[in-house]
């Protein structure tokens, strides 16, 4: 395949990355895995002694699981859909961000669900939602749409790597075993860069791109309508669904520019992930923040006015600080307008400052999904029957936070296998353009002969 | 120094205030042996006579825990014929419910006493949280005879009540007539029996029954100082088939089958995403062939 010799320059310069093995990227895995371990031994004893580990009981019966699940799948929807619309768009400066972008989505696809198999108490009896599924089931329409979007994820995601896959394959200078050649050589599809591939491959990016908005909005409004089509104080609420696809992208888009500064660190990426890749970004948070403000503000004003007794209790739970209080506080003013007010200010509108409110409003965000699940478990239409308190308020166990920890770390550790199987920058997609505007280092003679 | 009353009165106090602390110390050894048993026991009896000359010896074991009775389960009881000396007729453990539910086959096999009482005791050995007991019950030979029987397409029921040894009719005896349903026997009607011991009842309960047309009738005398329980079953084909109308529910949110809107959405957004998908694996395996 003819490549670009200063593509192969790029290549060349973070070969190492994919190459070598630090003492300080093995520590790391390590660390990783130890915390996987730990949740792993923690869902044996879940599943042998039974959900009585848990916090969960009776009359809360979805605890912290769920809300990671829903972070987790809201954050997936996210890189998918801005990757999707910028491709669309044809946005120029989005070349740095689709991998990270779309690594995300794969890997918070696969990990969310595993959240729902660990809150199921008969694991036993799963393949019964495929056997017998119950078509007006909301939870049949989720599990239906999470296997299509996952298996669009990674569609996806293949399209844009097939390229980078032929620059690995091609590119003798870099130092991989003979098995990991064959595998990238066989990801590749025998792609040459002819005209005719070319084609092939921006048509699917296209139909990927055009199916995947739809697919998005729609995914998140099924997560949005097992909450919203429950007769449940704080869930039944037909701005549900519009309100958690919002919050999906909001989100997504926070984890994103996070990560886009944690790797510009790791890998001094500073030539492809510029100032201003943060800062459109920042943008693209300022305005989901503001939409995602108008929404939760809406939905809390329509609950507090009508003064309905269900509802007034949950929002009497949320406002109230010796329960929910400060959570809700921080989960709206930190979580909304402080994102709003930093990006905003020309003074604060840097990576630094950027990441940071991001980082801020991932943790509001995930805040925010444990306010919706749990004080309306707590507000049953029937009377708790039950005198001890412990058993009428939710506090998650060791088990539980175990298990979190364990999901955010199976994540991490994907993303680091990941970051030294590809290259977190699309090499291929990087124009004439890009790399003339970054000032990348002359040429060696070596790749000169190639 | 100590006068001789204020001796005496120390004494006493001395003594008493010994015996208080003896109750005292006592008391708890007391109360942990009655806690650990072994306890009263009780039992009740019934007997139950059946047209085929079997009965049903009824035996009840319970005992009384603080303030209620509470049944004995798995216990054994042992069944004997007291006017034979005596004799054993068998055993049986209690259920749950503290019931021991001994059937006899043939009465005719039990002696009579003198005065033309059958009598059967039933012993209760005891074991180490229960004392022994024993009880009997007696009853004398008494039968009801019933006849499903047509007459001008009106269902009627011939039911005869009578002492089976003098044949002397049961006048003036309420009789219960039933039919067994799933939990209890449904009652249909009660009559009294005229002087000559006979009813004559008109059926005209319409009685949905599960298989065929097979109608179970009970007729029983309850509860009678002298016989007992005196019951006859009679199998008549009265019953009314259970209309089993296999009527499937219409498409709804509700029902087993979505509404046929749903359906069609469904297939159509997952037609058209998974066509997209297979569009696009088709363009990739083209991309791969036109290497080749």
């Amino acid at each position: 395949m003819n490549v670009d010799p200063q593509t192969l320059t790029v290549l060349r310069n973070y070969a190492p990355q994919l190459e070598t093995y630090s003492l300080k990227w093995k520590i790391w895995v390590a660390f990783l895995s130890i915390c996987i371990i730990v949740g792993v031994y923690a869902l044996y004893l879940q599943v042998v002694k039974g959900h009585g580990v848990t916090g969960m009981g009776d009359h809360i019966a979805w605890g912290i699981y769920i809300a990671n699940f829903i972070f987790f799948i809201g954050v997936s929807y996210a890189g998918a859909v801005i990757i999707s619309i910028m491709h669309l768009l044809k946005v120029r400066w989005r070349g740095p961000i689709i991998r990270i972008a779309l690594l995300i989505t794969l890997f918070s696809a696969m990990i969310g669900p595993i959240y729902i198999l660990l809150c199921v108490g008969r694991l036993d009896r799963l393949h019964y939602l495929f056997i017998y599924p119950r078509l007006q089931s909301p939870i049949v329409w989720d599990v239906l749409s999470i296997v299509t979007f996952v298996v669009g994820a990674l569609i996806l995601l293949y399209l844009t790597l097939i390229k980078d896959f032929a620059l690995y394959r091609d590119s003798d200078f870099l130092k991989f075993s003979h098995f990991r050649k064959w595998v990238y050589r066989k990801l590749a599809l025998g792609y040459q860069g002819t005209e005719f591939q070319k084609k092939q491959i921006r048509i699917s990016m296209n139909l990927m791109a055009l199916i995947i908005v739809p697919m998005v909005i729609i995914v998140s409004s099924v997560l949005s309508w097992i909450f919203g089509m429950t007769l449940r104080p704080g869930w039944h609420s037909s701005i549900f669904g519009p309100y958690f696809v919002l919050a999906a992208i909001y989100s997504g888009t926070a984890v994103i520019i996070v990560t886009m500064w944690i790797f510009n660190r790791i890998f001094d990426l500073k030539h492809h992930l510029e100032e201003k890749h943060f800062v459109y970004m920042g943008y693209i948070l300022l305005l989901l923040a503001a939409a995602y403000g108008y929404f939760t503000f809406s939905e809390f004003l329509t609950s507090w006015y009508v003064s309905e007794k269900w509802e007034s209790e949950v929002l009497e739970k949320l406002f109230n600080m010796e329960r929910y209080g400060w959570s809700f506080l921080y989960s709206n003013v930190i979580g909304i307008l402080l994102p709003i007010i930093v990006i905003a200010y020309r003074k604060t509108r840097t990576s630094n400052w950027i990441a940071f409110v991001s980082f801020l409003a991932i943790t509001a965000l995930w805040i925010k999904r444990y306010l919706i699940i749990i004080p309306t478990m707590e507000s049953t239409l029937l009377p708790m029957q039950e005198l001890n308190p412990v058993f009428r308020t939710y506090s998650p166990t060791w088990v539980e936070i175990a298990l979190i920890v364990a999901g955010m770390a199976a994540f991490l550790l994907f993303y680091k296998l990941a970051a030294k199987f590809i290259t977190i920058i699309p090499v291929s997609e990087l124009t004439k353009a890009d790399l003339e505007e970054h000032e990348l280092p002359a040429l060696s003679d070596k790749t000169n002969e190639q | 120094m100590k006068t001789p009353i204020a001796g005496k009165l120390n004494s006493c106090f001395g003594i008493l205030l010994s015996a208080f602390i003896a109750g005292v110390a006592l008391l708890p050894t007391h109360a942990m042996c009655q806690d650990k048993g072994p306890y009263r026991t009780r039992i009740s009896m019934e007997a139950e006579q059946f047209n085929d000359n079997s009965v049903l010896i009824k035996a009840k074991l319970t005992t009384k825990k603080d303030i209620s009775l509470e049944p004995v389960p798995n216990a054994l009881m042992t069944f004997f014929d007291a006017a034979n000396d005596e004799e054993e007729l068998g055993a049986k453990k209690t259920n749950s419910d503290g019931f021991a539910n001994f059937r006899i086959d043939d009465k005719n096999k039990l002696q009579k006493n003198e005065d033309g009482y059958y009598i059967v005791s039933v012993v209760f050995g005891g074991d180490e949280m229960h004392r022994k007991q024993d009880s009997e019950v007696e009853f004398r030979n008494g039968r009801i005879e019933v006849e499903a029987v047509e007459r001008d397409s009106v269902k009627v029921l011939l039911i005869k009540a009578f002492d089976a040894d003098s044949m002397l009719p049961f006048s003036e005896q309420s009789v219960t007539i039933m039919t067994p349903r799933l939990f209890s026997n449904l009652i249909l009607a009660e009559e009294e029996t005229d002087e000559n011991g006979e009813i004559e009842y008109m059926f005209t309960s319409d009685v949905i029954v599960n298989v065929g047309k097979e109608l179970n009738i009970i007729c029983s005398m309850l509860e009678t100082d002298e016989y007992g329980t005196i019951s006859a079953v009679n199998v008549t084909d009265w019953g009314i088939p259970c209309p089993v109308i296999q009527e499937r529910a219409s498409r709804k949110l509700w029902s087993p089958d979505a509404p046929l809107w749903m359906l069609i959405t469904f297939f159509i957004l997952m037609g058209l995403v998974w066509g997209h998908f297979g569009i696009i694996a088709y363009k990739l395996y083209q991309v791969k062939k036109s290497v080749e």
